[in-house]
């Protein structure tokens, strides 16, 4: 990469992740700092709950790949009737946002759950699952190991398993696959050959998983499982609490998920992950086992919390949830969080695309083990933490410096790469026509209103906030879909006399349509159904949807809870299926 | 419209390697130049570095403007270069006429005059009816077509081809190379083409540059420098032969594995390196001739390649009936004229 681009990439990352890190740094060292921690943590046993939250993580990523890795091999190395509706259903879990499968969850294997209902008076027996769902109330053995919430995130999760593992086995050299199978048999093949060759992607799918589930927080708080992430929350909670003891709460949490991400990094530098081009191995025709085993595993991870969501909330419960009045009841308390919600989602994604365009562009010319971790820096930090910190450096001291200073930076950090590359005249159009055109949207954003209420509520704050946390993915997606293009396509551009927007109209856009849009949708699904960041970077008197589902459980609102997870979720799936229906481009994005 | 290209001490470092260092050029205008080399020679990294789209030190000037040099780096849109990737780089979502109208507007060519441009460039490269049609409808050889098509439908001063040949099937390479020459000579472009093809190289070009490890070994016509290699390097590298150390005793005699041989000494005294190409030695008659072990035969249509060892010395000849392995054959030289003296220091 060019120092144009290395010093681009930096500024980015320094003004939306590492100086938000900083400040809580240097907050966190302030006189008193150490006090006001022993005041807030108490007799708190933080090492047990940091080890709990790593036991916790190793679960989950456990559970996500006996999950991920069959479905992987079975999508990508069988062919079955209905694999193309597969390959867009096992997203679904990914779209179901981490609170609303606890939800759907506990209403199937909780303590109050079908199952035991159904238990007790088929066979009169009542079994105590709290302990096996992680709820609270018991201290049997098998509430330490907590198989239900780790069960639960790998529910969520496991689809990064099988993104990951898939797109390896689609870079395989085919011919490679037959001339193990040639020599050796099918399973010898998938065991010496396949394996081995996609081990990289599946660790690569394992540790987002792992880092994922390290810092997610409304699994373990609907559950009240005693993790560090559930700690910084009740510290943050505390009268006595602050925000910088609450960071420095979270920070082991920080440097475990950093930790994680730099050997990710490095495996991927060393591998030349995504950048191999290769021919998918034949696929063989499935068995009836394949078939019964792709079902279970979909009905296992997508199709019991979506189930348990429509049996209350949907047509089979006339009389109740299922009522389209209840519906017209329900809707008009929440249409405007759900409005605003949709807005804040618009701009953050906006937001995510213009970022990401440089940083991906960047990141698929670049090699080396930091620029991997680099761009995936943001991941390590807890959503609560992440709040936090943009509540500090955004707090109301600040309020007048740092937006103009932040977007100084960003901006900076956008252009500097472009700007410093010759010929500068086309540099200047380009960025002229960016800065033009932002600058209509500008107009149009005040002129509508829209400014107003971005303003009242504090969007900015949460934009940033989601920026924070999925630049990553989008960043990503992005990235691979610059490695799929050929960099000689672009250069015949340029040999051919056409300048940057010439070349990003004709030749590059169209190219890049199918990971632009895959983008546009992964973070329009990452933002609209995000929780945990947005609890703290919220400004009082506004909810988005998420936090009124979120504290609608809390006040045991079953049906609408349900009526409202089921609108999320059809809502988060909609946008998915017009882009697999209208693209019919395969999901690699990591 | 063709210019004069003109390299001086081109230098490329990637990674931390120098790839090229000091590379010298000079191609007249309207000239045919072959860059011909082995894998990892720096062929490419020199056309990327006229093109531009490598980072380089030195000199470069295509006709009187000077493209690279102290303080100018013109960047690569407005170097008015034609560029064959070796990979084709086509754009998939493009159609032919698509990619030639793309180039002639980046050139500023009137839309009024396009057509007449595109029509005159397809036709005579053999895919005009094939306008409308996108890069995975067409075959190998069409895509190389359209590649070549691209390069040259805006008339650049200078044109860059890289491995043109090489992702094609013999037959369709073949016709290639006649219609890279007659593009020459119907265009007058000026064309640069690298290729690690010995025989495409001395059959195009007017000029050969023979590149080694990041540096031009030796520049001339390909008679110069098959029948007068620079270099032991350039000897074993351009058509087929063998090497002998010899000894030059007197004017055009050496001293040789061989036995005494009339040789044209270049020049040079003492002690050299004798290139003896099949075509001068020959199996000698009873009771003449120095002993010979046979290496490798090869069928080569009519005749066989016979690859022998004299010695320790392998050196190759022609035959027209296949000898056996383990045959003892007993060799001369049959045409000592043509043998050339190197210097011993390579």
């Amino acid at each position: 990469m060019s120092w144009q681009g290395r010093s681009g990439l930096a500024l980015v990352y320094g003004a939306v992740l590492l100086a938000p890190l900083a400040w809580v740094l240097v907050t966190a060292m302030e006189p008193g700092a150490g006090e006001a921690f022993s005041r807030a943590t108490g007799r708190a046993d933080l090492a047990g709950e940091l080890a709990t939250s790593i036991f916790l993580a190793l679960l989950t990523t456990l559970f996500a790949v006996l999950l991920g890795l069959p479905l992987a091999l079975l999508l990508n190395l069988r062919r079955f009737p209905g694999r193309g509706l597969v390959r867009s259903l096992y997203l679904l879990p990914l779209l179901i946002p981490p609170h609303i499968h606890t939800i759907a969850w506990t209403r199937v294997i909780g303590d109050k759950g079908w199952l035991k209902l159904w238990l007790a008076e088929r066979f009169a027996w009542s079994p105590d699952v709290r302990a096996a769902i992680g709820e609270p109330g018991t201290d049997a053995l098998l509430g330490h190991l907590y198989p239900g919430p780790a069960w639960i995130m790998a529910c969520a999760y496991f689809p990064l398993v099988v993104l990951a593992v898939g797109a390896g086995l689609r870079s395989l050299d085919s011919e490679g696959v037959d001339a193990a199978r040639l020599l050796g048999g099918r399973r010898a093949a998938l065991r010496r050959v396949i394996l081995p060759q996609v081990a990289p992607r599946l660790l690569a799918g394992a540790a987002f998983v792992f880092i994922l589930s390290l810092t997610t927080y409304p699994v373990v708080s609907l559950l009240d499982t005693p993790t560090l992430v559930h700690r910084v929350f009740s510290v943050m909670s505390q009268a006595q609490g602050s925000l910088a003891t609450a960071t420095m709460v979270g920070l082991p949490l920080v440097i475990v998920a950093g930790a994680v991400i730099f050997g990710l990094g490095r495996i991927e530098s060393r591998t030349g992950l995504a950048q191999r081009a290769g021919v998918a191995p034949a696929k063989r025709r499935a068995g009836v086992g394949t078939l019964v085993a792709v079902v279970l595993l979909l009905a296992l991870s997508a199709g019991v919390p979506l189930g348990s969501l429509v049996y209350v909330a949907g047509p089979l419960n006339l009389s109740g949830a299922g009522d389209p009045d209840f519906y017209q009841q329900v809707f008009p308390r929440v249409d405007e969080a759900f409005a605003e919600s949709l807005l804040i989602t618009g701009i953050a994604v906006l937001a995510l695309l213009i970022l990401s365009w440089p940083l991906g562009r960047a990141l698929a010319r670049a090699r080396g083990a930091l620029a991997e971790s680099v761009s995936l820096g943001a991941l390590a930090f807890p959503p609560e933490i992440l709040g936090v910190a943009l509540l500090l450096i955004w707090s109301e001291a600040a309020a007048g410096v740092v937006p103009v200073w932040f977007t100084l930076l960003v901006a900076l950090g956008v252009a500097l790469p472009a700007l410093l590359r010759r010929p500068v005249r086309e540099s200047l159009i380009a960025y002229g026509a960016l800065a033009g055109s932002l600058f209509a949207l500008g107009m149009f954003v005040v002129e509508s209103g829209l400014a107003e209420t971005v303003q009242k509520r504090g969007f900015a704050l949460i934009v940033l906030a989601y920026l924070a946390r999925f630049l990553p993915f989008t960043v990503r997606m992005l990235r691979t879909g610059f490695q799929a293009l050929d960099k000689d396509e672009e250069d015949a551009a340029r040999l051919c006399g056409h300048g940057a927007v010439s070349r990003a109209i004709n030749v590059v856009g169209p190219r890049m349509a199918g990971a632009v849009a895959g983008a546009a949708v992964m973070g329009y699904v990452l933002c609209f159904t995000e929780l945990p960041a947005t609890l703290h970077t919220i400004r009082p008197g506004w909810q988005s949807i998420q936090m009124r589902i979120f504290n609608m459980v809390h006040y045991q609102q079953i049906e609408e809870v349900c009526a409202l997870c089921v609108m999320v979720v059809g809502m988060a799936t909609i946008p998915v299926i017009v882009l697999v229906m209208l693209m019919r481009r395969r999901w690699d994005i990591l | 419209m063709s210019e004069r290209l003109h390299i001086a001490s081109l230098g490329v470092t990637l990674g931390g390697h120098r790839v090229l260092d000091g590379v010298e050029l000079n191609l007249d205008a309207g000239a045919y130049g072959v860059v011909l080399g082995p894998s990892g020679a720096g062929k490419s990294t020199m056309l990327r570095a006229i093109a531009g789209l490598v980072d380089a030190s030195g000199t470069i000037a295509i006709g009187d403007s000077v493209v690279l040099g102290p303080g100018i780096c013109v960047p690569p849109e407005a170097r008015g270069v034609g560029f064959l990737f070796q990979g084709l780089a086509l754009w998939p979502h493009m159609t032919v006429e698509g990619h030639l109208r793309y180039s002639l507007k980046g050139a500023r060519v009137p839309v009024a005059e396009q057509a007449n441009r595109i029509r005159e460039t397809l036709e005579p490269l053999g895919i005009a009816d094939l306008a409308e049609r996108r890069p995975s409808e067409l075959s190998g050889g069409e895509r190389q077509r359209l590649a070549l098509a691209r390069a040259l439908v805006a008339r650049p001063r200078l044109v860059l081809l890289d491995e043109p040949t090489s992702s094609v099937d013999p037959a369709t390479a073949a016709d290639v190379q006649d219609l890279l020459a007659d593009l020459n000579r119907n265009f007058g472009s000026t064309i640069l083409h690298v290729t690690h093809d010995q025989r495409e190289a001395l059959a195009l070009a007017d000029t050969v540059f023979v590149m080694d490890d990041g540096a031009i070994l030796q520049a001339g016509s390909p008679d110069d420098v098959y029948e007068r290699p620079a270099s032991a390097t350039v000897a074993r590298f351009i058509g087929a032969g063998g090497l002998l150390p010899a000894t030059l005793v007197g004017d055009g005699e050496a001293d040789t594995p061989l036995g005494h041989v009339h040789v044209d000494p270049a020049g040079l005294a003492g002690a050299v390196w004798l290139l003896l190409r099949p075509q001068h030695l020959g199996v000698a008659p009873v009771g003449e001739g120095v002993p010979a072990q046979v290496s490798r035969v090869r069928y080569r249509g009519g005749r066989y390649a016979v690859r022998v060892t004299v010695g320790e010395w392998p050196l190759e000849l022609r035959l027209d009936e296949r000898p056996a392995m383990d045959q003892p054959l007993r060799i001369r030289v049959v045409r000592p004229p043509r043998a050339v003296a190197i210097r011993r220091d390579s």
